[in-house]
């Protein structure tokens, strides 16, 4: 009987010292975030999250629902990214944090968060690009610290260029290209040589970024930059829809345009394809040859810019809908500054998906092929900074340097606080907004006789209203010139 | 531990091989039944897994079918395709396009929707959501390739669902003939496998389809020789299911070590368990029997040899012996002091013995009947009666021969003569007639009594009953009589002396008359009581009265005894 008796007391006292640690339990904010993935969604994605949420309830109190999404189409319109954004948004899903160009979402003001939350990310971004960011408008998103330049290069494959002893020293334009695609079509009769970064895309889309006003097909003249013009009217685009006309003929150009939406690394990755256009920055080449499954040269074709649309193509913002925009803030900022965080997005869990070698860089897993890895992230330029992150084994040890002194480098536009005030052209800007969606991916990508259908793509423009919409945008735009806006 | 040395006389190994007898029974019928238990479970988990599996076959036949409708049902015409308005036909190539992209979004499991354009002998495709582009491209060259050739017909819808195999994937393709070309799509068969796969089930090694005949899908499994697809299958349990819209079965290998982990865990634990009790059960047992059989049975086998052959003290009984065994040595006890009374009685019947015999001896010799006869042969002789010498000595001759030469028994003629012979040699000494009559049946003269029987109660009579008598008959009867137990020779001797007197009487008809010894009647009757008491074991008795008319009367009952010493009843 006094056994039983301190048995039970015995119980009571660790019932007692267990409630007190039971309680103690704490209930972690959580925050539902979008990661992008291309071309397939890594296995081990849950394994990843689950070490993220182990550092965020370190460093910031919170747990990440990490909601994994697909990029083979880029941010521009395509019925599977609308199926796949459906189906993710009715399975009850609400993102707290959102991606500005991927993702519709309203989002909400920053500077307070920033200022309160985000002293890393001030840091991070500088004061220069935080202004250029508030010049377009309110701050609602935060450009990327890496990929907020706009440029544009081609990727070729490097055994190619090698085979026919082909130089890339000179080639700075597309007009360059010619002659190499020429030689390799001989001896790869049934090799594509060209295409867009998707067999949707345009092959322009990347030069575009330089334009003052993207959307409406408005750009400065060559000849007179205080004068406004049709973009699709000027002899540049002429000149370019002429020779992508040319290599269509030739037939340079994959089959499968414009049928379907295929990542153009994956046409070079089952041996269709020579080339693609693309982005052009420090550890470019790298990048593509991890996605092409190759080795790849990429060239640039344009000099690095800051424009209006390159400052918002993938911004990070904080949904209106997010219930603890304080932890969304603090995310968002161990996304800008914390390494362990950002190695853990872009390469995995240490051991598992990559070892690290003594100079501190991120190496394969001995004896694993990249299919075989559970998690491999081919998207980390949409992250907001790359560069707090380790360096690939095979990438320059100093790329983030470089990335730094390329962003430094590019030019930012003269025209980034020049908004044009649409209001009572809704009509005209829709309408020539449709036209050039029917018309540009053929002329951009030579499939449409420029000749026949760049006149009547125009005429039809013009017909729709676009002379007047573009004196009211000239008239806007002299104003903003006199206010000061054009140094 | 006891010395383990079997013998088939020892009790400890006798009563081991019974414990093995029912232990080894016990384990076989443990192992029968987990046997029994194990094929149960295979058949409930083959139940089991098939009923899953029916579920996925039903979702794949869904999946198909839908496939299958939307192919059917698709409005597309690729002459469009061919315009010479090449925006035109662009924009029909894209909206197709973006149509189908969108429509696929409806069926996440087909791979990819395609379109062959006849005029160009081209596959155009489309893949859907996350799926490696480089696997759909090489599909894609395998089925343009045979829709390319002439049979194209034949691999069309109505046919259905058939297959097709491009690098290590193998497919299932659905397509119709639409304006200008083809339209359909592909699964990849590892897709349809997909919501099986992630279905968490353990042990699933293999998922693949077989076509109609028996040919699996599989590049490890698609040979047709029966004897290596039976030895490629053989380490796999194996559970499959008819689909309803395709010729194919869908067919699970299973690891059977997964699938039977819980119960083959199970019963590994219940037969060490089993195997261990038993043995364990044995050991105690073993144990048991040592310290509550054995022991105290060799210690009882000591304690029984450690008796002394002349000791009538009790054996020592130990105490806190099991009860059978404190009941043996009781027992023991009991029959130690039983054997020792009866030494004592066989001891006490031998002296009576010895001295029954030794009292016949004196009857036999009586020396001084002897100088009796020779005092009377020698009056006789000192007389000149030398005829009555002859006779005195030849009736002493014939007395000597009797008493000498014989021991227990004689035949009743023997006894008759004899008494008749001592009678006429007491007539020749006493110079008296005594009348001596027999009435014996011839059949009866055989049969065999105690020596002296007769004589000594003829003697009794010459002695008692002729004090006072001028003339002495003596009557003996012979017969057999019946008596409940079986036939009795009833012998009688009276006499027409003047009987007994009531309170002699008595005494000769009391069974305890040697405590009478040394009277008047007494060694001579004691003696005949006494022989009859061991020669017949109590069953002859002798019994004195007086006859009615006068006379002593004996009679004595004696069981029936032939010669050479048979005895009837």
């Amino acid at each position: 009987m006094k056994l039983s008796i301190r048995l039970l007391s015995l119980a009571a006292l660790c019932a007692l010292l267990c409630v007190p640690w039971a309680a103690a339990e704490p209930i972690y904010a959580t925050l539902t975030v979008p990661i992008y993935f291309e071309p397939t969604i890594p296995s081990d994605i849950g394994l990843v999250n689950e070490a993220l949420n182990r550092i965020t309830r370190r460093k910031i109190g919170a747990e990440i629902r990490l909601i994994p999404l697909l990029n083979t189409i880029g941010p521009s319109a395509d019925p599977r990214r609308a199926a796949e954004m459906r189906i993710v948004r009715e399975s009850g899903v609400s993102f707290d944090i959102v991606i500005k160009g991927y993702m519709q979402d309203e989002t909400v003001l920053l500077d307070s968060l920033l200022a309160e939350y985000g002293q890393g990310i001030q840091e991070a971004l500088g004061e220069d690009l935080l202004d250029m960011a508030r010049s377009s408008g309110p701050l609602h998103s935060l450009p990327a610290v890496s990929d907020h330049v706009a440029s544009a290069g081609i990727a070729l494959r490097s055994d190619i260029l090698r085979k026919y002893n082909l130089s890339t020293e000179n080639i700075h334009s597309l007009e360059d290209l010619d002659s190499i695609f020429q030689t390799v079509s001989e001896g790869e009769p049934d090799m594509s040589m060209v295409c867009g970064q998707r067999t949707s895309g345009s092959f322009l889309y990347r030069l575009k970024y330089t334009m003052v006003l993207p959307n409406h097909a408005i750009d400065r003249s060559a000849e007179n930059p205080q004068v406004l013009t049709n973009y699709y009217a000027t002899q540049s685009y002429s000149d370019a829809v002429h020779l992508f006309r040319k290599w269509f003929l030739k037939g340079y150009l994959p089959d499968q345009l414009p049928f379907g939406s295929v990542n153009a690394a994956q046409l070079v990755r089952s041996g269709e394809l020579f080339s693609y256009f693309c982005a052009y920055k420090p550890g470019i080449e790298f990048e593509e040859s991890v996605n092409s499954g190759t080795d790849m040269t990429v060239i640039q074709l344009m000099q690095p810019a800051i424009t209006s649309r390159s400052l918002s193509l993938h911004n990070w913002g904080i949904s209106v809908s997010c219930r603890n925009p304080g932890k969304a803030m603090q995310f968002l900022n161990l996304l800008y500054t914390d390494q362990e965080t950002v190695d853990l997005l872009m390469h995995g869990i240490e051991g598992t998906h990559y070892v690290r070698n003594e100079d501190g860089s991120i190496g394969r897993p001995a004896g694993e092929t990249a299919d075989e890895i559970g998690y491999v992230n081919n998207v980390t330029w949409i992250l907001p900074n790359q560069t707090v992150s380790s360096v690939c084994q095979g990438m320059d040890p100093d790329v983030w340097e470089q990335t730094a002194a390329f962003n430094r480098a590019a030019r930012p536009a003269d025209t980034l606080d020049f908004r044009f005030d649409d209001t009572g052209f809704s009509r005209e800007a829709s309408e020539i907004a449709s036209i050039a969606a029917r018309y540009t991916y053929g002329l951009e990508t030579g499939q449409l006789d420029p000749d026949v259908y760049l006149p009547q793509m125009i005429r039809e423009m013009d017909d729709a209203g676009f002379g007047e919409m573009l004196s009211a945008a000239q008239t806007q735009f002299d104003q903003w010139r006199m206010g000061g806006g054009q140094e | 531990m006891p010395e383990l040395k079997f013998s088939k006389h020892s009790l400890r190994d006798k009563m081991l091989a019974w414990a093995l007898l029912f232990i080894l029974p016990i384990l076989a019928m443990i192992g029968y039944t987990g046997i029994q238990a194990s094929r149960a479970y295979e058949q409930q988990m083959h139940d089991s897994m098939t009923q899953i599996l029916r579920q996925y076959a039903a979702e794949i036949d869904s999946v198909l079918s839908e496939a299958r409708r939307y192919v059917v049902n698709k409005q597309i015409n690729l002459r469009e395709w061919e315009s010479a308005d090449e925006l035109r036909r662009l924009q029909a190539i894209s909206e197709a396009g973006q149509a189908i992209s969108e429509e696929l979004s409806l069926h996440t499991q087909v791979d990819a929707a395609f379109v062959f354009s006849e005029s160009q002998s081209r596959i155009n495709f489309i893949q859907n959501y996350n799926r490696p582009y480089p696997e759909s491209r090489q599909a894609a060259a395998v089925l343009q390739e045979q829709l390319s050739g002439r049979s194209r017909d034949l691999l069309l819808y109505p046919q259905g669902f058939l297959h097709f195999t491009a690098g290590d994937h193998t497919y299932l393709y659905v397509a119709r003939d639409i304006p200008g070309g083809v339209f359909g799509c592909w699964f990849d068969v590892e897709t349809l496998f997909v919501p099986l796969k992630g279905s968490g089930l353990d042990g699933i090694e293999k998922i693949m389809l077989a076509d109609r005949g028996g040919v699996y899908l599989d590049k490890d499994f698609s040979t047709r020789s029966t004897k290596r697809l039976q030895q490629a299958l053989r380490p796999y349990f194996l559970t499959s299911e008819q689909l309803s819209t395709i010729p194919y079965r869908l067919t699970v290998l299973w690891n059977p070590n997964v699938v039977y982990a819980p119960v083959r865990t199970w019963l590994m634990r219940s037969g060490y368990f089993s195997i261990v009790f038993a043995f364990l059960l044995f050991i105690a047992y073993m144990v048991i029997l040592q310290f509550s059989l054995v022991r105290p049975l060799n210690r009882l086998a000591g304690a029984i040899g450690s008796i002394e052959p002349d000791s009538r003290k009790p054996i020592a009984i130990p105490r806190h012996e099991p009860t059978e065994i404190l009941n043996v040595y009781t027992a023991l006890n009991s029959m130690i002091s039983e054997i020792d009374e009866l030494k004592i009685r066989v001891y006490e019947e031998r002296l009576v013995k010895q001295n029954t015999q030794m009292q016949l001896f004196q009857l036999q010799i009586r020396p001084h009947f002897f100088l009796n006869a020779l005092n009377t042969v020698i009056s006789f002789a000192r007389a000149g009666n030398y005829e009555q010498v002859r006779r005195m000595a030849q009736y002493l001759a014939r007395h000597c021969r009797y008493v000498l030469y014989n021991n227990w028994f004689v035949t009743l003629q023997d006894e008759l003569e004899y008494t008749q012979n001592y009678v006429k040699m007491l007539s020749l000494q006493r110079e008296t007639d005594i009348a001596y009559d027999i009435s014996v049946q011839d059949r009866l003269l055989d049969l065999e009594i105690p020596i002296l029987s007769l004589q000594i109660f003829v003697e009794n009579s010459l002695k008692y009953a002729n004090i006072q008598q001028e003339a002495l008959a003596i009557h003996v009867d012979a017969e057999r009589q019946t008596v409940p137990n079986g036939e009795l020779l009833h012998l009688s001797i009276r006499d027409t002396g003047a009987g007994f007197d009531p309170q002699t009487l008595a005494v000769l008809n009391d069974p305890k008359i040697e405590e009478h010894y040394g009277r008047d009647h007494g060694i001579g009757i004691a003696n005949i009581r006494q022989r009859l008491k061991i020669l017949y074991e109590g069953r002859a008795d002798v019994a004195f009265s007086n006859s009615p008319d006068g006379g002593a009367r004996v009679e004595l009952f004696l069981p029936i005894r032939h010669q050479k010493g048979g005895e009837d009843g």
